[in-house]
């Protein structure tokens, strides 16, 4: 069933893309923008454009930083990391679609160390849903929701709108 | 009447007599007597429903060759032998040390004397050391009873000394047991050269090995009028040869090795080390061209190339590992289901593995003529058994056959009129 | 098993490369494994390839795991890039110089195997000069053990095979339209062998196999390759040649008459590079004799692509690397 129809899903990207500017104000033009693979990416570049931002957009792709590697193995790769600017002493605003477990973003922000010691990271999301693992939450999210084990927000593309599968128990 | 015994109402199959009826077979002291209703027999055993045929004469296997890599003693194979059906085992002489010496000849007899089970005979080594150069005292090894000689897988690579055991030989009229393979081709090979080890990258023989042996030796047989029994023969041309030198009236004879006869090299997927061999398995056609050899009587029988190998011998990458495999306890079931793939009648497979390689070298086994020595094998032709480890009586635990099922089984043997049981084990 | 029962023989043969959902668990053979294995491997690499274009050395995948380079035939090259792939996957590497240790002293090769998994060791990679070697590791190893084959006798080499397959796709692209040329020694190449069966699993439609018949028989046909006798006619419109190296010791085994001949025969220079299409890539396992099989002018060539060869082992081998262990790992929960 339908979670967020596209208007709904543009509206929460403007809400975001105005806490962003709130948040980080005069540093917002100087900060690095990352989307995780492949949702986040999605979701970052439309905050990207939004928000107008003149850095292009760095993406990132964090099968080598899995924490599951050895209960599932290698995951099929899914895009590339791809940093087209230093994170040395910069703000970054990390991006995803859907916080959940806070493992994906664990692992992000272990790839991104490797590549350099930001100043600040940000976390941006489309949806903050229960049933969090870590102790990571988002700075901005679009939605927060209470949701089952069984029950999955799947993010769908062109155009945006969010799917809310799966039965509550 | 002392140590008489009476088989009752089985299949008697007597390929020397052309016999194939239900009858009875009658054993005073050690050899085969003619049944009468006088005798009070010490031993009578009711053989319905079973196969009685002459002991089994088996032309090549090591009854346990105590050599690096290789297991079993004269105990155990024979006893492994025994529950095959084979009565009479007939082995090389590339032991150690070699049977180039009165003494090492006697030994063996005796050793195998003891164990009793299965009658052990011997080839000479045709040259010292089997170092094909200096003839051995051929006949004075004949006189304590090698039954023939043989190079073994021993090159003779001096091809004048080759010529000159075969001019030797001949003088006594002593059978020479040949396993044609040229050295130089054979190499450092491992595997029939062709497709299979070409895909495993394993060094490969040619099939030029054997054939080129087998003319050299039948051009020097002709030369020197030497009598030739070709040793497990491997490739389809080389039977062919032998058929034409039959043909040509020469006083040749061959036999091929059950292993050869049933499988070809596509066994050695996954690098079977059960199936390293030597002569290597050849492709099909060549063993579907050895089975037409067998069938149209240029084959004179098959051996069974027993020879144990320990488990570490094994446990080794293909190249390293030791050659050989384990055939004595499954070798009358694998021969009827050999004869039964290939269309040959009980008679012939059974002449294949006692009057024919019997007769092949002169020897007076493989027989159940009235006076004969009094070897009987008793087979149950319709029970089914699994070759395991712990079922084979071999020390050796290696063969193709492992965990496979037969259709057939020999439960028991009489060796020089004693009467030996060979249950399987449960 | 029956020995006769040849399709279920050749399937357990090539099943011992996979875990119990059909995925990568040792790497021994390209022979058998399906498109989607080897593709997989491709991308994984084509990652690592894009991790370190982006100054991303090393991963954490394989932190506190442990890789033992089991190397019973000397290969310092091979060997190196192996260690360098673990290490940049963050695992803890110990090399074994068997010639050196254990086995000179009579121990077999089990109990070798045996008391590296005492020290609990998470894969090995095994070059040895037995074909076959690494299929009997494979068979030997507890459950939680991987086995890489970093080249077995003549048998197989298949991570060689697969960065030459990583650097036909980065240049070429498509395999399924390709004509791919094999010239030199491949009857005793194991480098040979896994490229023909990589490019046949992958698609390539025309794959050449160019020598003389002491170095190139007849029968490699049942391969699936095509046999030519000269280069004029073997490299005819090829777009991808590859060069084996010639061994010394061919000459002593009456293989062939001498280098020279070899050469004037055989060898590759810019003249007769002619025959294939003019943007042919030549690729060269290394190392290269230069004069005997390869002239100095091609090796160093516009269209040589032999150093990128080398960058590419690397990363292949951590994709080779990370699957397999990641599949061994996963195979092994309940």
């Amino acid at each position: 069933m339908i979670f967020a129809d596209t208007a709904r899903t543009e509206a929460m990207l403007d809400d975001m893309t105005e806490k962003l500017r709130e948040s980080l104000g005069d540093q917002l033009e100087s900060s690095a923008m990352i989307g995780i693979h492949t949702g986040g990416v999605d979701v970052a570049s439309a905050l990207h454009k939004r928000l107008g931002l003149s850095a292009p957009l760095g993406m990132l792709s964090i099968s080598f930083y899995r924490d599951d590697f050895s209960r599932i193995g290698l995951h099929p790769t899914v895009g590339a990391t791809d940093l087209p600017q230093n994170l040395e002493d910069r703000t970054v605003i990390l991006v995803d679609d859907v916080l959940y477990s806070g493992r994906t973003v664990r692992a992000a922000l272990n790839e991104i160390f490797d590549y350099g010691r930001p100043a600040r990271v940000l976390l941006a999301c489309l949806v903050e849903r229960s049933g969090h693992e870590l102790p990571i939450r988002a700075d901005v999210a679009g939605a927060s929701v209470d949701l089952g084990p069984n029950q999955q927000i799947k993010l769908q593309t062109d155009p945006l709108m969010l799917h809310l599968e799966g039965e509550p128990t | 009447m002392k140590n008489s015994i009476l088989l009752r109402n089985g299949r008697v199959i007597d390929p020397a007599n052309g016999r194939d009826e239900v009858s009875d077979i009658a054993i005073h002291n050690d050899v085969i007597a003619t049944p009468d209703e006088q005798t009070n027999y010490d031993l009578e055993l009711d053989m319905r429903g079973k196969i009685l045929c002459p002991g089994l004469v088996d032309l090549w296997a090591r009854p346990g060759s105590p050599s690096i890599g290789h297991c079993g003693d004269i105990v155990s194979e024979t006893t492994a032998a025994a529950h095959g059906g084979i009565t009479t085992v007939c082995m090389p002489p590339d032991t150690t040390p070699t049977l180039d010496q009165t003494a090492t000849v006697e030994l063996i007899r005796g050793l195998s004397r003891k164990a009793g089970t299965s009658r052990v005979r011997a080839y000479a080594a045709l040259t010292r050391g089997l170092e094909g150069k200096h003839l051995s005292e051929l006949q004075t090894l004949m006189e304590v009873g090698c039954i023939g000689a043989s190079q073994a897988e021993e090159p003779i690579n001096d091809t004048r000394v080759l010529r000159r055991a075969m001019e030797y030989s001949a003088n006594y009229a002593i059978p020479l047991v040949l396993q044609p393979c040229n050295d130089w081709l054979r190499a450092d090979g491992c595997a029939h050269e062709g497709p299979v080890a070409q895909r495993l990258g394993l060094n490969g023989i040619p099939a030029s090995a054997e054939t080129v042996a087998i003319a050299q030796i039948i051009e020097l047989a002709i030369h020197t009028g030497a009598r030739v029994h070709f040793s497990r023969l491997s490739t389809a041309r080389g039977a062919m040869l032998v058929k034409q030198a039959k043909a040509d009236g020469l006083a040749i004879s061959a036999d091929a090795s059950i292993n050869n006869l049933l499988l070809a090299d596509t066994a050695l997927t996954g690098y079977n080390n059960h199936c390293k061999l030597m002569p290597p398995l050849r492709n099909s056609a060549d063993r579907d061209g050895l089975q037409a050899a067998l069938l149209d009587g240029t084959l004179d029988g098959i051996c069974s190339d027993h020879r144990p190998v320990s488990a570490d011998a094994k446990a080794v990458p293909f190249d390293s590992a030791n050659v050989g495999a384990s055939s004595f306890d499954s070798f009358i079931s694998q021969v009827l289901s050999l004869g039964n793939q290939i269309g040959a009648s009980k008679t012939e497979c059974i002449s294949w593995v006692s009057s024919r390689p019997a007769q092949a070298l002169g020897l007076p086994y493989g027989t159940l003529s009235v006076g004969a020595p009094a070897d009987v094998c008793v087979v149950e032709p319709d029970t089914k058994w699994v070759l395991q480890t712990d079922t084979m009586h071999s020390k050796g635990k290696n063969s193709p056959w492992l965990n496979t099922e037969l259709k057939s089984v020999c439960t028991g043997v009489v060796l020089r009129g004693k009467w030996i049981e060979a249950p399987i084990r449960p | 098993m029956n020995p006769t029962d040849q399709a279920s023989a050749q399937q357990a043969f090539e099943q011992i490369q996979l875990n119990r959902d059909g995925k990568l668990k040792h790497f021994l053979t390209t022979e058998g494994l399906d498109r989607d294995t080897l593709t997989h491997i491709l991308e994984t690499a084509e990652s690592f390839m894009g991790a370190s274009d982006q100054g991303l050395k090393k991963v954490p995948l394989l932190r506190g795991r442990t890789v033992a380079n089991l190397f019973f035939e000397n290969s310092t090259r091979t060997r190196t890039t192996f260690e360098l792939a673990a290490k940049r996957l963050s695992a803890d590497v110990l090399n074994i110089d068997i010639q050196r240790s254990a086995t000179a002293k009579g121990e077999s090769l089990l109990d070798t195997l045996n008391n590296l998994q005492a020290m609990l060791c998470d894969m090995f990679v095994v070059r040895h000069a037995e074909s076959g070697a690494a299929h009997f590791v494979a068979q030997h190893v507890a459950p939680h053990v991987s086995v890489i084959n970093a080249g077995d006798g003549r048998h197989a080499h298949p991570t060689q095979a697969m960065l030459d397959m990583f650097t036909i796709r980065r240049f070429k692209g498509d395999f399924r339209q390709l004509s791919v040329a094999i010239v030199g020694d491949i009857v005793h190449s194991r480098v040979a062998r896994s490229q023909i069966h990589a490019l046949k699993i992958l698609g390539v439609p025309d794959i050449r196999a160019v020598g003389p018949t002491t170095l190139v028989p007849q029968e490699l046909q049942e391969m699936g390759v095509s046999v030519y006798r000269d280069l004029a006619s073997g490299l005819a419109d090829v777009d991808v040649v590859i060069m084996l190296r010639l061994q010394n010791e061919r000459m002593s085994g009456a293989l062939l008459p001498s280098t020279g001949e070899y050469f004037r025969q055989y060898g590759l220079d810019n003249r007769r590079l002619k025959y294939a299409k003019p943007d042919a890539i030549v690729m060269h396992p290394g190392p290269t004799n230069r004069g005997v099989e390869i002239d100095g002018a091609v090796a160093d060539g516009a269209q040589s692509v032999i150093l990128k060869q080398v960058t590419y082992g690397i990363a292949v081998r951590m994709a080779v690397m990370s699957i397999a262990m990641g599949n061994t790992a996963a195979g092994e929960q309940p």
